[in-house]
């Protein structure tokens, strides 16, 4: 039963910290990413399409469609990006907007693949999942309980590690990322320098939206072969700014944040395994409720001392200086 | 001065007009690619299934028809011509009638309505010309009138955008009034005015310099409040519409508590409300399927008209019967109180002075942590009305097993606000408006086109106001340029 725990928390935390890394670099630059759940809708989207689709061998339709849905999600970020650096527009009714949008898009296109029937798409998930100390369930059953069944894992969770390091250097190592970090702290000074804060700017964007679509599928893919857009991402990506603010907008904060909060969302699937929590009898919507409580209670406690990027939120205006 | 505001009232409802104007032009786009997509798709199945030789009873009428067409045709030489090819792509020893003939004896026995194989069909032809020259009787013959049943389902671009119209664009410029028979129009006005007040939430709050993204949540506790005193304490209309503004309230006020003392973005603290609220009432309102507003029979809620008729919001008769009723003119009145309090009154003045600069308004001594839990308690008590004007108009039912998605009605409670450029009148129009494109993205044909297109529609629209507004004494120089220019 541990076992199930450790692969729920581990599902969950990949897709949040991956996610929210997306955010951090985003609101680094000085950009509010509230897109980030409309972003994992489209990602996913694209993600679940290029898996049924794609006539690859199995290994190249998983690195394929994981490149496919962070494309998808970098080219919807885009629009974010243009609407609140060039046309400065208010970054979270942009947000919303995309949001709004997304899950229709997404409905839209899976309801128009499947003829005009329901919103769900059925994939193959396999070639994304591996076991390790043990064989697979299918294979377990064939040998009859002679072979162990082993901890079944999804690809992303060695995707998601390689991001987070990759963000770090990233973020602290490069020149890209402490200009990155300059334009969202005060851009007035770093455009004196000579850097181009708009470009900056959209390659925070860019990232968010490139990292917030190998989010969305890795949330959608692992979990089931079936996948009901009409949900979108049932609120992950707000989820995901709460574990970012929680993480300070720093790399490995975000990821033990991340780990916090799928502690509390894995409980819903597995509670009626556990045994204390089998006992309680309670409804799978309290469970669900959790993670949001939690994230409510830390924000209160955190939000005083926040250190959120100081330009974030505000338009860049050349003329302002 | 008053010419001036005229002005600049003109110009946002410009950009406005604009915004809805761009918004339509992209929802036919898409409608048409979906058409272009549905047609091929159609013409492709068909070539396949021809391609395959299964000609349904239906397909050889059609091509018996159609030499029957050509023999009465007035253009003999041109008639003759076409039957001619057609008989010399089938050889010369047997007829095209022929084989029609043999095909509709043989399809006379089988069952209604369902296509007969290749095999059951080169049988009936290699009974008439003999085994050997089956196959190329059977190639001949396909190749032959391919082309006429295929006819049909060919189609130019034309034919794309009239589909596109025809079948969706139409339908959602229509809205309700597409089938008016069928109550249509009340339909339309029975969610105007919920969408209403969840744009009056949205709107007001923007006013006062914040951003109530948690209207969902908010009309999701208030109709709570509302079916709960009308299902379980069979309270008469106007005490259950109460219940569910002070539910509502209380749901809007938890973000501005957040904001006001723990300084979280009241965004973050709505958006994870909503879903709390929603699975809180999901739970209290399924009651683990023994609840008692609870209907087995449906897997909903109970309709307020079944379980406690007083508790039902009273229609006025003639066009506004059932399930319209008197909310719109609830609506609208709140509309009018809301723009008189935000327009006339001190009160209304500091809060707004609140949203333009809250260290301004700090400094004139207005108290800025009071004014934001109030402002977030109004707004969350306009959505919570909004849910009780929806689900006290009789027949509608919550369905406490969807979890998964929000009500629209509080998402799309922000396209209205920001339609309305915040402006508490502008919101009923913009509600109606956005209300009519929803109904109408119903009556489209769904298996072209999904009703979805019509929030991509409104998606759209919140996108353009984002920026729209700030450029709208442009867009209105644009169009008022010409004017100038001649009266000089």
């Amino acid at each position: 039963m541990l076992l199930l725990l450790v692969k729920y928390t581990l599902l969950y935390t990949v897709m949040l910290m991956v996610v929210a890394l997306g955010g951090m670099f985003s609101e680094r630059s000085g950009i509010i990413n509230i897109a980030l759940e409309g972003i994992m809708v489209i990602g996913g989207l694209a993600g679940v399409l290029a898996a049924k689709f794609l006539p690859f061998p199995p290994a190249l339709v998983v690195l394929g469609s994981i490149l496919v849905g962070g494309l998808a999600g970098l080219v919807y970020a885009l629009l974010l990006g243009f609407a609140s650096i060039n046309l400065k527009a208010d970054q979270t009714i942009g947000g919303t907007a995309l949001n709004i949008m997304a899950t229709a898009i997404a409905m839209v296109v899976s309801k128009r693949v499947n003829d005009g029937g329901a919103a769900k798409l059925d994939f193959n998930n396999n070639p994304f999942l591996f076991n390790i100390g043990g064989v697979s369930a299918e294979a377990a059953a064939e040998s009859g309980g002679a072979a162990v069944q082993g901890l079944e894992l999804s690809l992303f969770i060695p995707v998601g590690i390689l991001l987070l390091l990759l963000s770090y250097f990233i973020l602290y190592k490069t020149r890209l990322g402490l200009r990155l970090r300059s334009c969202g702290e005060h851009p007035q000074a770093a455009d004196s320098v000579g850097i181009n804060v708009y470009k900056m700017r959209y390659v925070g964007v860019m990232a968010s939206g490139f990292l917030g679509g190998i989010g969305g599928m890795a949330y959608i893919i692992p979990a089931n072969s079936i996948w009901n857009f009409e949900q979108g991402v049932t609120g992950m990506g707000f989820l995901a700014l709460a574990v970012m603010i929680f993480g300070q907008w720093k790399p490995f904060r975000i990821a033990l944040a991340a780990i916090f909060f799928s502690l509390f969302r894995a409980m819903g699937d597995i509670y009626d395994s556990l045994p204390g929590l089998k006992d309680l009898n309670w409804p799978k919507e309290i469970y669900r409720m959790m993670p949001f409580i939690a994230s409510m209670v830390v924000l209160a406690l955190t939000s005083k001392k926040s250190r959120a990027p100081k330009a974030e939120g505000i338009p860049y205006d050349k003329g302002m200086r | 001065m008053i010419r001036n505001k005229l002005r600049t009232s003109g110009n946002t409802i410009l950009a406005a007009l604009l915004c809805v104007l761009i918004g339509l032009v992209i929802g036919f786009t898409v409608l048409t690619v979906l058409s272009y997509i549905s047609k091929s798709k159609d013409y492709q199945s068909h070539a396949q299934v021809y391609a395959d030789g299964q000609y349904s009873k239906g397909d050889i009428n059609k091509v018996k028809k159609y030499l029957e067409g050509l023999d009465q045709a007035e253009d003999k030489a041109q008639a003759e011509h076409e039957k001619d090819s057609l008989h010399a792509m089938l050889d010369h020893k047997y007829t095209a009638e022929q084989l029609l003939e043999t095909s509709k004896a043989l399809l006379a026995e089988k069952p209604k309505g369902k296509a007969y194989s290749a095999e059951q069909f080169r049988a009936a032809v290699a009974s008439v010309i003999g085994e050997e020259e089956a196959d190329g009787a059977m190639a001949a013959f396909s190749a032959a009138i391919k082309d006429v049943l295929l006819k049909p389902y060919e189609f130019g671009f034309g034919d794309v955008l009239a589909y596109a119209y025809e079948l969706g664009f139409r339908r959602v410029l229509m809205g309700g009034w597409y089938m008016p028979a069928d109550g249509g129009p009340q339909l339309e006005i029975a969610k105007a005015a919920p969408l209403i007040m969840t744009g009056l939430s949205v709107a007001f709050a923007f006013k006062t310099g914040l951003f109530n993204i948690g209207a969902a949540g908010q009309y999701t506790v208030g109709s709570f409040g509302a079916l709960l005193f009308a299902l379980v304490l069979n309270w008469p209309w106007y005490l259950c519409v109460l219940a569910a503004i002070i539910f509502g309230a209380v749901w809007g006020a938890i973000p501005g508590i957040f904001k006001a003392y723990c300084n979280v973005n009241e965004v973050i603290t709505s958006i994870m409300f909503n879903w709390i609220g929603l699975y809180a009432v999901n739970t209290i309102m399924y009651g683990g399927g023994t609840g008692p507003m609870y209907d087995l029979n449906s897997s909903k809620t109970w309709t307020v008209i079944t379980k406690s008729k007083q508790s039902q919001i009273p229609d006025l008769g003639g066009f506004f019967v059932q399930p319209a009723s008197i909310a719109i003119f609830i609506a609208v009145l709140v509309a009018i109180a809301l723009w008189v309090i935000l327009n006339k009154t001190t009160f209304g003045y500091e809060l707004k002075a609140c949203g333009l600069s809250k260290t301004a308004a700090k400094y004139a001594g207005i108290n800025e942590k009071r004014n934001i839990i109030l402002s977030m308690t109004i707004a969350g008590a306009l959505a919570g009305l909004g849910g009780a004007l929806y689900y006290l108009s009789g027949s509608p039912q919550w369905n406490p097993q969807d979890s998964t998605a929000l009500p629209a009605m509080g998402f799309d409670g922000i396209s209205v606000a920001l339609l309305a450029s915040s402006s508490p009148i502008g919101s009923i129009f913009s509600a109606l408006f956005i209300s009519h494109i929803s109904i109408g993205g119903t009556f489209m044909e769904p298996k072209a086109f999904p009703m979805e297109v019509a929030n991509i529609i409104s998606g759209v629209i919140i996108y353009l106001c984002a920026f729209m507004m700030l450029f709208k004494n442009r867009i209105a120089k644009l169009f008022t340029h010409k004017e100038k220019g001649g009266a000089k």
